[in-house]
């Protein structure tokens, strides 16, 4: 043994471990159990904020809503898919994602996610549209809006008329819209844009084949280096990003994953051969 | 062992993963909350991981990613806390002098470099097996023993020259 490795084995420690094998799987068993109690709950909210959608199908648009506060944020541990409704959650779990819309039965919505707006909401041709997108903090621009919607609200929708109103179709995927800008149309979630990137369908990520990828969003722009790495997805940033404090190298994605906790890495995660980004339970194929 | 199932998978490497993650995090208890976190992952992705050439190896590999992120973390509620004023005190450690110097050491380590020192010097792994662990080629395990022995010499940690050498 040499010295090093009996430093190392004294500063490993000795004392017996804490736990065993029944520790972990009581842990897992309590963790299948709250994933079961989320989905019930994430089921209750689809029901709740489709006879909402209902309602103004059959009628009862009263306009976008006016004080956000009066809204109620609907949130869920789970991204929803229904053929109509949207829910996205508030920061909540490794499974959700940063933003956070609520639906009521008055045709408002409002998103307290990220960047703070509200927006009318109807049914249209079965799909749920949303219009008159109202922000209040630095959404200032309606490119940023649908930017952050776009890049967040994931699952269940994509961009539709980038010239007016947004429209969110269940079951779509979502992409983002700095690559829309670049190419002139929306790419497809997988599809290889000038020969060079791969979209990912859930955040403003584009990730090479070369180990490099772009983050591009109102908040945060920066590129760096990507890896898979056993059951996760590893980002080093180049240093050269610049997110909207001017902090260089380390913003937006990388920044909540590091200082919250719930999120870190793991919302990236491998299952078989695809990539997941966990926050939007989307995966696409990545070939590197 | 992985015909067996998650438990023996448990009972047979958590100490060792304890163990590493003590030196990957300089924590004990954290390192007991990551193991189980990187055991649980394992557990609840069994009927894949079981079929995986190691499962053990997988396992490792998740439990230092998660002391990767711990590490950040940290880092980010290092940063609040001196936003916010003055440090905050530390808790004292009842490890002896030379045990807390050497896991601050190993903790100080970049990320790449502490997973091979623990990979090789702690679990007693070669260069191909080190590789195999962390996913990378055995160049850059090489690399990254010669930078991490170099690193830890810098922290006053006495590290026999030879090690560089002799290292399996």
């Amino acid at each position: 043994m040499t010295p090093l490795t009996e430093m190392l084995t004294r500063a490993a420690g000795d004392d017996a471990v804490g736990f065993d094998a029944r520790t972990v799987r009581r842990r897992v068993e309590r963790r299948m159990r709250r994933q079961r109690a989320a989905i019930a709950v994430a089921v209750v909210a689809v029901l709740v904020v489709g006879a909402g959608a209902l309602a103004v199908a059959r009628g009862g648009d009263e306009g976008p809503v006016a004080d956000p506060a009066g809204v109620g944020p609907v949130t869920s541990e789970e991204l929803v898919v229904a053929p109509w409704v949207l829910i996205a959650s508030s920061g909540v779990t490794s499974e959700s994602s940063s933003v956070s819309l609520a639906f009521n039965d008055r045709g408002g919505l409002l998103n307290t996610g990220g960047c703070l707006y509200n927006a009318r909401w109807e049914l249209a041709g079965g799909r749920l549209r949303t219009s008159d997108v109202r922000s209040y903090d630095d959404c200032d621009s309606r490119g940023s809006v649908l930017d952050v919607v776009l890049a967040t609200s994931s699952t269940v929708g994509r961009f539709g008329d980038r010239a007016g109103t947004l429209e969110l179709r269940a079951g779509d995927a979502f992409v983002a819209l700095e690559r829309a800008d670049r190419i002139g149309r929306t790419p497809r979630p997988g599809e290889l844009v000038g020969e060079e990137w791969i979209i990912f369908d859930t955040a403003p990520f584009a990730f090479a084949p070369d180990g490099t990828y772009v983050l591009g969003s109102p908040q945060c722009r920066q590129r760096g280096e990507w890896e898979l790495d056993g059951d996760q997805m590893l980002l080093a940033p180049d240093g050269e990003g610049e997110d909207e404090t001017g902090q260089r190298g380390y913003c937006g994605f990388l920044r909540m994953a590091e200082e919250d906790p719930l999120h870190g890495t793991s919302t990236v995660r491998i299952d078989g051969d695809r990539l997941v980004l966990a926050t939007s339970q989307i995966a696409i194929q990545l070939q590197r | 062992m992985t015909d067996e199932g998650p438990e023996a998978l448990c009972d047979a490497i958590r100490d060792r993963l304890v163990g590493a993650l003590a030196l990957a995090t300089g924590s004990r208890p954290v390192a007991e909350e990551l193991a189980q976190e990187a055991l649980v992952r394992a557990w609840q992705r069994w009927s894949q991981v079981s079929r995986m050439d190691s499962p053990e190896a997988w396992t490792f590999r998740v439990a230092f990613n998660l002391a990767g992120s711990w590490r950040r973390r940290a880092a980010a509620e290092r940063r609040a806390h001196r936003r916010r004023g003055p440090e905050a005190v530390r808790h004292d450690d009842p490890d002896a002098a030379e045990v807390e110097s050497v896991r601050r050491a190993v903790a100080g380590l970049p990320d790449r470099q502490r997973a091979v020192v623990v990979a090789r010097f702690y679990l007693g792994h070669d260069v191909a097996g080190t590789a195999a662990l962390l996913g990378c080629a055995e160049g850059t395990v090489k690399a990254a023993t010669a930078h991490a022995l170099a690193n830890l010499r810098r922290t006053g940690l006495e590290t026999d020259p030879i090690e560089e050498v002799t290292a399996p």
